[in-house]
């Protein structure tokens, strides 16, 4: 599965870089997780928990097909080494359509493939594979090559990690929040 | 022919004389023992029949039995063994590690394994002499936690040298109580550095229970663990913990992680644990870690000896498994074995007598100088015969 997710991300950026009106360009995204953790202990309680991290960066190959539509491509990587159990390369494929000159909605599919040994210690146990998520965001468009943007992303598999003080205590996802900026220019 | 027959004479004289040469020679040779091979010879303690000495001993300590020579005949001559006697050979097997002197292995293992049986084999077979004894999950009030060190006491292990309390929760602190407070170590894992937020601790907290423990008995420990090291980017709580070290007396850091690297690419914590020596002082870096799934990376990658040796190397004279949240513990076999090399534990030894039987019609067509030809499988006789070695 993660082979076929490097091959069409591959496929993708080779053949953007074949099509005409196509942009290239990187973004940086701030990042809410939103998740939960089930406490399997007495001396703790179940309960949500809301953390901002600050590092996911991203590559954005665009293709517009008309003057509504453009599809994107980010590949990128999200880190918060172990400040939380969620890290590893990402992936989003996303369709634009431009509500006016300046704003725009989005909606795709992120995937996320988390990895074990970043975050992993003691009291962590991350839940490695692939995990995807479904998103739906809007974005403000400033100048001709900059856009700041917010996303909002939903799981279909929420657990990716355990928090273990002595026993396993999952935690899931709820959802993640980020805030973005990113630039690009045509090709 | 008077020079014949004293030339007769002679050579009779010398043959006689040969003759009884060659005779004694024999008779001392069959006495002689087996020269031990220099290379392979490693000093052990023996203990024979409740006497210990030193001696030197072959690496190869098995022997056949020659019963033939005693029995004299049977055979197809007069000196070739009795066929129809069993074949037996005498093995020396390990019975249990015991620890080196000045040495002390500790575990932390699973939930699942609390019982008198698996406690008995960590105690009483692997030869650790330091537990982690956790809070079961209905902790409050702690009767379960007195019956669970009422368990670890009825193997061996003494609640005042021996046991190590896991502070699971800054909510569950139960220092002073008085089946707690006679504990020698007292650990708490990745305080500053919880997930869960609301069972982060606070410097104030570790401080706090600290000087707790110290109030209780003077010679306690309070032991912390961290996975923050040289390469954190992000939440770097190394100088939260050095400044709560430096405001007790009692405390000491471990490291929680068992890799290194930006990325936790290096498959080895070794680095962290000098730099931890170097941040915190040699002082308060007393043991450490290794993780009985993390660093194993499967058969010819496993990490144990080397992380052990340099145990050695740092001069801690204890070090800690961590087992706690896998189920892999034949994985403690192996840990034990590296022990040994890296002398951390000695093997204890039992001569054993392995009795085969020829299974052939006829006894003597069973090739007594290989096993595989027609004898059964042995029957095993433990002998009063021990050993002690050491690596």
């Amino acid at each position: 599965m993660r082979n076929g997710i490097y091959i069409l991300t591959l496929t993708v950026l080779f053949n953007i870089n074949l099509i005409a009106q196509s942009s290239f360009g990187f973004r940086y995204e701030l990042y809410n997780l939103n998740y939960h953790i089930s406490s399997n202990s007495v001396n703790n309680e179940s309960s949500d928990y809301n953390e901002v991290f600050p590092f996911s960066f991203y590559l954005s190959l665009s293709h517009q097909f008309d003057n509504k539509f453009t599809i994107t491509v980010r590949p990128g990587i999200l880190l918060a080494w172990g400040l939380s159990q969620y890290n590893g390369l990402e992936l989003s494929l996303c369709a634009k359509y431009n509500i006016s000159d300046n704003f725009y909605a989005l909606v795709g599919l992120n995937l996320h493939d988390n990895w074990y040994k970043i975050a992993h210690s003691n009291t962590k146990y991350p839940e490695e594979g692939l995990f995807q998520l479904f998103l739906v965001g809007g974005g403000f468009k400033l100048l001709n090559v900059a856009s700041v943007e917010l996303q909002f992303l939903y799981p279909f598999k929420k657990h990716f990690g355990n928090y273990f003080n002595n026993y396993f205590n999952p935690i899931d996802m709820n959802y993640i929040i980020k805030l973005g900026v990113g630039l690009e220019w045509e090709l | 022919m008077k020079e014949v027959g004293s030339k007769s004479i002679h050579f009779f004289t010398y043959f006689l004389t040969a003759s009884l040469v060659i005779l004694i020679f024999n008779f001392c040779a069959e006495k002689k023992p087996t020269e031990p091979n220099e290379l392979q010879t490693k000093t052990i303690l023996s203990k024979l029949g409740g006497a210990r000495s030193e001696l030197n001993l072959s690496a190869d300590s098995t022997k056949t039995k020659d019963k033939d020579k005693k029995k004299g005949g049977g055979g197809i001559g007069p000196n070739l063994p009795d066929c129809n006697l069993p074949l037996e050979k005498y093995y020396w097997e390990l019975e249990k590690y015991i620890p080196v002197e000045g040495k002390r292995l500790g575990i932390w293992f699973h939930e699942d394994y609390w019982n008198n049986e698996f406690l008995n084999r960590i105690r009483n077979f692997y030869g650790f002499s330091l537990l982690a004894v956790t809070w079961p999950s209905d902790n409050n009030p702690p009767s379960n936690m007195i019956n669970r060190i009422s368990l670890c006491e009825s193997v061996g292990f003494y609640k005042s040298t021996d046991l190590m309390e896991i502070i699971d929760s800054k909510n569950n602190i139960w220092v002073t109580h008085p089946a707690i407070r006679d504990f020698s170590l007292h650990y708490t894992d990745e305080p500053l550095d919880r997930e869960q937020s609301s069972d982060r601790w606070s410097v104030q907290d570790l401080v706090t229970v600290s000087n707790s423990i110290l109030g209780q008995n003077p010679t306690a420990k309070f032991l912390v663990g961290t996975p923050k090291n040289q390469y954190t980017v992000f939440g770097n709580t190394l100088p939260d913990y050095r400044s709560f070290i430096n405001q007790t007396i009692n405390s000491f850091i471990m490291y929680t992680d068992y890799e290194s690297g930006a990325f936790n690419n290096i498959n080895d914590q070794s680095s962290c644990w000098t730099y931890f020596d170097n941040y915190f002082g040699n002082n308060r870096v007393i043991t450490q870690w290794i993780g009985l799934e993390e660093d194993y990376h499967g058969i010819g990658d496993i990490e144990y000896g080397n992380l052990l040796g340099i145990a050695n190397d740092h001069g801690y004279n204890q070090i800690w498994l961590y087992a706690a949240g896998t189920h892999n513990i034949d994985r403690i076999d192996i840990y034990c074995g590296y022990a040994f090399q890296k002398r951390w534990l000695k093997r204890f030894e039992r001569q054993y007598i392995y009795t085969y039987t020829c299974f052939k019609p006829n006894p003597c067509d069973c090739d007594r100088n290989n096993l595989t030809d027609g004898w059964s499988l042995p029957t095993k006789t433990p002998t009063q015969n021990t050993r002690i070695v050491t690596y």
